[in-house]
């Protein structure tokens, strides 16, 4: 007998994320969540945005998705800000109702901005929305001006794209005018940001950019 | 490798469906668009390995190809592609509009007929 199921495959992962997104908004919290490959800088740009935003007054949270170990959550807390570490286990991507789970365990009284680092991938995680207001992608200069071509999905789909380590363009052929070119014609309504996190640059950009979307938020 | 999370997610899906029906899942079919950026050789293993040991052993999973159906939006010319790796046919250029490709979905399922069912039991 042939039956007619027709069901969305990550129907229950796109309900959580929308629980999610509906959590978020009736608290006014501002939620982004941040892809890259393993050694983007994921962290290290989530250390500077959260020192830079603890200046201006913000109150932010962090999510660490990472397959093992809390020594992302560790770095997070010695730049400021409580982190939630998550370990997968294994695999390769947050769920959304892992997400959930980890904003029950967080005290989010006076929380203004939750930063979800996903585990490092530029694959897996895209298939599965979180429910963030923002995702993220971020790029490196190491990693070559190609990366945009080699996986357009995680490109064309996300809401911002960072490259990251721009201080060492000098050393490296690296060709800026392509990387970007190719994020344009993917994608060009993500807003893009060039970033250091060795010498700061284009974190205030950046910082600007979350406390601009947070303000419509709060409305 | 997220096809392992697809095919808890496909196996969750069918148990209900053959829960509902008081049935076994003989086959199944499922619509992947290449957007998923599921590889069909690892869906196929992943869904012998989470199918294992439960009444989903031995069931066989179709996998319908969806392509990727997008207008250039630099020359107009229409694309099709069964790769995530999508670029203008005419002119080459990745501002596409994309009016398909993300399909991840449950079609049909090929239920045992109760009759067989009550055999077996």
């Amino acid at each position: 007998m042939r039956v007619e199921v027709m069901k969305g495959i990550l129907g229950s992962n796109d309900a959580a994320a929308e629980g999610n997104r509906k959590f978020w908004d009736q608290h006014g919290i501002l939620a982004l969540d941040f892809m890259g490959s393993p050694g983007s800088g994921k962290t290290s740009i989530f250390e500077r945005a959260v020192a830079e935003l603890i200046k201006r007054g913000s109150s932010l949270k962090v999510i660490e998705g990472d397959i093992a170990s809390d020594n992302d959550a560790r770095r997070i807390e010695q730049a400021g800000a409580e982190a939630f570490q998550i370990n997968t286990g294994g695999a390769c991507h947050l769920h959304a109702a892992m997400v959930s789970r980890a904003m029950q365990q967080l005290d989010l009284d006076g929380v203004q901005i939750i930063l979800i680092e996903n585990v490092g991938n530029l694959v897996c995680p895209t298939a599965f929305l979180l429910g963030a207001h923002f995702r993220t992608v971020v790029a490196s200069v190491p990693e070559g001006d190609d990366k945009p071509e080699k996986y357009p999905v995680a490109f064309r789909e996300a809401d911002g794209i960072i490259l990251n380590k721009i201080d060492l363009l000098p050393y490296l052929p690296f060709d800026t005018g392509r990387f970007w070119d190719l994020c344009d014609q993917l994608n060009s309504d993500a807003p893009q940001f060039a970033i250091s996190c060795t010498t700061g640059e284009g974190i205030d950009t950046l910082c600007d950019f979350i406390e601009r979307h947070l303000a419509e938020i709060a409305g | 490798m997220h096809e392992y999370s697809i095919a808890q997610y496909i196996a969750t899906i069918l148990s209900d469906v053959a829960q509902e029906h008081g049935s076994r899942v003989q086959a199944a079919t499922v619509a992947v668009g290449p957007m998923s950026m599921i590889v069909p050789e690892l869906l196929h293993e992943a869904w012998t390995a989470v199918t294992y040991g439960s009444p989903l052993q031995g069931s066989e999973l179709h996998i319908e190809h969806v392509p990727v159906r997008a207008t250039c939006q630099e020359c107009g010319h229409q694309t099709e592609s069964f790769t995530p790796f999508v670029k203008c046919e005419a002119c080459g250029s990745l501002r596409l509009k994309l009016a398909s490709g993300h399909e991840l979905q449950v079609v049909e399922a090929e239920l045992e007929d109760s009759e067989a069912v009550s055999d077996e039991s």
